[in-house]
């Protein structure tokens, strides 16, 4: 691995919280170093209070380490050079209230020395992207919080982030919005964009994750890719098509004579998150303007390399959780030449 | 440059939005139209005019640099504690252009505002000395003593010193003075005692003072000889005396009359009094008919005031210097906020304006010889002292340069507020001072954790 694959280095890193004497209150972060790789959506795990928000923090430069180094893009997180290339969502809405959403993303823009069109292109996409179009001159204050995240999340790629930041993305969202941040993380990371997320919701983090680290009192208990740390040696899981009683009764009986074990038999269900998302998507078919944020419209043309990146274009027709499926998605491999 | 207009845009947004401009504005028209009604003058309209000039514009710039201040304070200390600045931060601005941003935004708010005070009082103005309201006499009066900008001449006191110090050495060549004393003291003391005696009027005599005027006066526009004395005697009946201009051998002219003490006397002199030659010798005969001796002002007790230029370009730049102090005030406020809570900024910022308004105290303290009171002065006492003038001396040196001639005084006055205290003003205060406090302030942002726990 070069040195510019990697994204984020912390070493022996350590996070030590003082009183007003100097004396230490809280050791937040401890003998903590990890790597975070190109292109790669790095989950960071871990109970409240584990550490999780204050290594974000010194990754964004603000806080310094106590002891230990970290470094993001291969530069320190202060310099204004390597702040050129990130996004950051933090856990809380932290915009001004008294801004609208267009003035919001504006203002960002212009911060990132943007030009006046470019700022306006990219704030209609990212507009689109996340569904708050008809709420663009809304002020934010007046958002619910899941609308305060949704424009918190364009903020964070107005700039056309290297690397992406979120601090618990999915925190007060419903699942309809849970679900198309997820989407839209997946998407960023097939981009060659670098995601560093952290939550204690594990079913997201397992989502969306190439790896993850687990952190318990500051200090790192476990790391690696998801598919290793979850991958129960031993076990193997049979998909089979549905199949009459007769049959199914063989082939457990084949089953049980070729290693001796009685195999359990159970039929696949949907998780509440996908019953939950049809039930939604049936709702929105028939819904009028909604007050909220609507389920938006994709990955923002812009955030991609190229536009031979961003594939085939939604059919405006479909529904929005096939519009976005169907931007999300790889593009499919080039057809052979015609003979 | 982007990031800090960006900044100052939002900061601009913020206030117009929180609705602290409409009640800055209603403030301020409530002073501008209030004032005027409440405050009883001396029943003259000059006197309506200088409440004008002096006590409206006067309240309007302290609500202003009241609002400067907690703007100031408040401007990045609220970021700090509603965790906005974690957002700014993190993207591509350094802290000084974050500092040079917010304090941009105040400075277009409340320059904007110090317009419209402005435009309201010389439209107030207009508006009172309009010609179908004044007699052509007043209104003239008027345009000759207060709507004007004059320059003034004092006596020419370049002998004075030279003469204190040859009277010191006189005094201590005879020994009566202490050979412990002070010289810078000492030498103090005897140029007021020459300065007092320069100016006083015995009865029955006359004294003579030469005036250098600083330009050439035009000979067409009116001049002023302004006085104001005390006398020996504890009584405020009038004196009779005469004035004589040109030299006192040869005299151009003569006015006579009697005149009470303790207050400002105005005498119109007659046009080409002053002459080209920018010099102007002026004397006053004491005819007090009770023997007292009259002692001029050293200070403004005789004067000459003459045209300089127009009311409005004196406006504008009586403006310009209070436009300055707001952003000093401003800068004040935003350093406090960089480094401490809202509260504790407000704190501070106050305190460090009441130590400038405090500087001829701190002034007068330094220049003691003794700062502790006590005969019998202990190694520690000494001690104490040298440390306390040590304190008092560093404050009169970063203070005495934010004393800001009284520009509302001048201009209530007539008087020539000079493009060198306007730039003075904006030098020291602009350039000199508010680059340090951004500088300051911007090496405390990059040190501080802006994202520790609250």
């Amino acid at each position: 691995m070069t040195t510019t694959d990697t994204v984020i280095e912390a070493r022996e890193l350590a996070k030590i919280f003082r009183d007003f004497w100097g004396r230490p209150r809280v050791r937040a972060v401890e003998h903590l170093s990890f790597t975070v790789r190109r292109g790669e959506i790095f989950g960071l795990l871990g109970p409240n209070g584990s550490g999780k928000s204050t290594t974000l923090k010194l990754a964004l430069g603000l806080l310094h380490p106590t002891r230990g180094r970290i470094t993001v893009l291969g530069r320190s997180p202060r310099d204004i050079r390597a702040k050129a290339k990130i996004g950051y969502l933090p856990e809380e809405s932290y915009l001004y209230p008294f801004l609208t959403a267009d003035e919001t993303l504006d203002f960002y823009g212009r911060l990132f020395g943007l030009p006046p069109r470019e700022r306006r292109r990219r704030a209609d996409e990212l507009m689109e992207m996340i569904g708050l179009r008809h709420a663009r001159r809304r002020p934010v204050g007046e958002f619910s919080k899941g609308m305060a995240r949704r424009i918190g999340l364009a903020q964070a790629l107005i700039n056309d982030p290297d690397l992406v930041i979120l601090d618990e993305p999915t925190s007060g969202l419903d699942p309809l919005g849970c679900r198309q941040i997820k989407d839209l993380i997946r998407a960023l990371g097939r981009r060659g964009k670098s995601v560093v997320l952290s939550s204690h919701l594990l079913a997201d983090v397992e989502d969306v994750c190439d790896r993850v680290a687990i952190l318990y009192n500051g200090r790192l208990q476990a790391e690696g890719p998801i598919a290793e740390l979850l991958e129960e040696r031993g076990r193997a899981h049979l998909v089979l098509p549905e199949m009459d009683e007769a049959t199914v009764e063989r082939v457990i009986a084949s089953v049980r004579a070729m290693t001796g074990v009685e195999p359990k038999l159970d039929h696949p269900r949907k998780n509440l998150e996908q019953f939950f998302l049809d039930v939604i998507e049936r709702a929105q078919a028939s819904a009028r303007t909604p007050s909220g944020a609507t389920a938006g419209g994709g990955l923002a043309q812009y955030l991609s390399k190229s536009p031979a990146d961003i594939g085939p274009q939604p059919d405006a027709t479909l529904a929005p959780r096939e519009r976005l499926r169907h931007l999300t998605e790889p593009p499919p491999p080039p057809s052979p030449p015609a003979s | 440059m982007m990031r800090i207009l960006a900044i100052a845009a939002v900061a601009v947004r913020n206030a117009v939005r929180s609705r602290i401009l409409i009640a800055l504005i209603l403030l301020l028209m409530a002073c501008a139209l209030g004032l005027p009604l409440t405050i009883r003058g001396d029943g003259t309209l000059e006197g309506h005019v200088r409440i004008l000039l002096s006590y409206t514009i006067g309240f309007s710039s302290i609500l202003l640099s009241i609002s400067a201040v907690w703007s100031g304070c408040a401007a990045i200390s609220a970021e700090m504690r509603d965790r906005q600045i974690h957002l700014l931060m993190t993207k591509p601005v350094r802290p000084i252009e974050l500092w040079m941003g917010k304090w941009l935004g105040i400075m277009v708010l409340h320059g904007a505002l110090l317009v419209f005070v402005g435009l309201t009082v010389y439209g107030l103005l207009l508006w009172t000395t309009r010609p179908t309201l004044l007699r052509p006499e007043d209104r003239r009066k008027l345009r000759e003593e207060i709507l004007v900008a004059r320059v003034s001449a004092r006596p020419d006191e370049s002998g004075l010193a030279e003469a204190a110090r040859t009277a010191l050495e006189a005094e201590r060549a005879s020994g009566r003075l202490a050979p412990d004393s002070d010289p810078e003291e000492a030498f103090r003391a005897m140029l007021h005692l020459h300065r007092v005696h320069f100016y006083s009027v015995p009865p029955g005599s006359l004294r003579e003072w030469t005036l250098r005027l600083p330009i050439a006066p035009d000979l067409n526009r009116p001049a002023f000889l302004q006085f104001r004395f005390s006398k020996s005697e504890l009584n405020l009946e009038s004196v009779a005396g005469q004035w004589f201009w040109g030299p006192a051998n040869a005299p151009l002219g003569s006015q006579s009359g009697t005149w009470p003490p303790e207050a400002v006397h105005s005498l119109p002199l007659p046009a080409g009094a002053l002459g080209k030659d920018k010099t102007f010798h002026v004397s006053f005969g004491n005819a007090d008919p009770a023997g007292a001796t009259l002692f001029f002002d050293p200070d403004r007790g005789v004067e000459v005031l003459y045209y300089r230029g127009g009311f409005a370009g004196n406006f504008f730049r009586a403006g310009l210097v209070l436009f300055a102090q707001i952003a000093f005030l401003a800068a004040v406020g935003l350093s406090s906020g960089a480094l401490f809570s809202l509260p504790v900024a407000s704190f501070v910022s106050v305190s460090f304006v009441l130590l400038i308004r405090l500087s001829g105290y701190i002034s007068q303290v330094a220049r003691q010889r003794q700062i502790l009171e006590g005969n019998t002065p202990s190694p520690l006492l000494q001690a104490v002292d040298a440390l306390l003038h040590l304190v008092f001396r560093s404050l009169r040196a970063a203070i005495t340069p934010l004393d800001v001639p009284d520009v509302l005084g001048l201009l209530a006055d007539g008087r020539f507020v000079s493009w060198a205290t306007v730039g003075s003003v904006l030098l020291v205060h602009g350039a000199f001072y508010i680059g340090i406090l951004a500088l300051a302030s911007a090496w405390i942002l990059r040190r501080r954790e802006l994202g520790l726990p609250a």
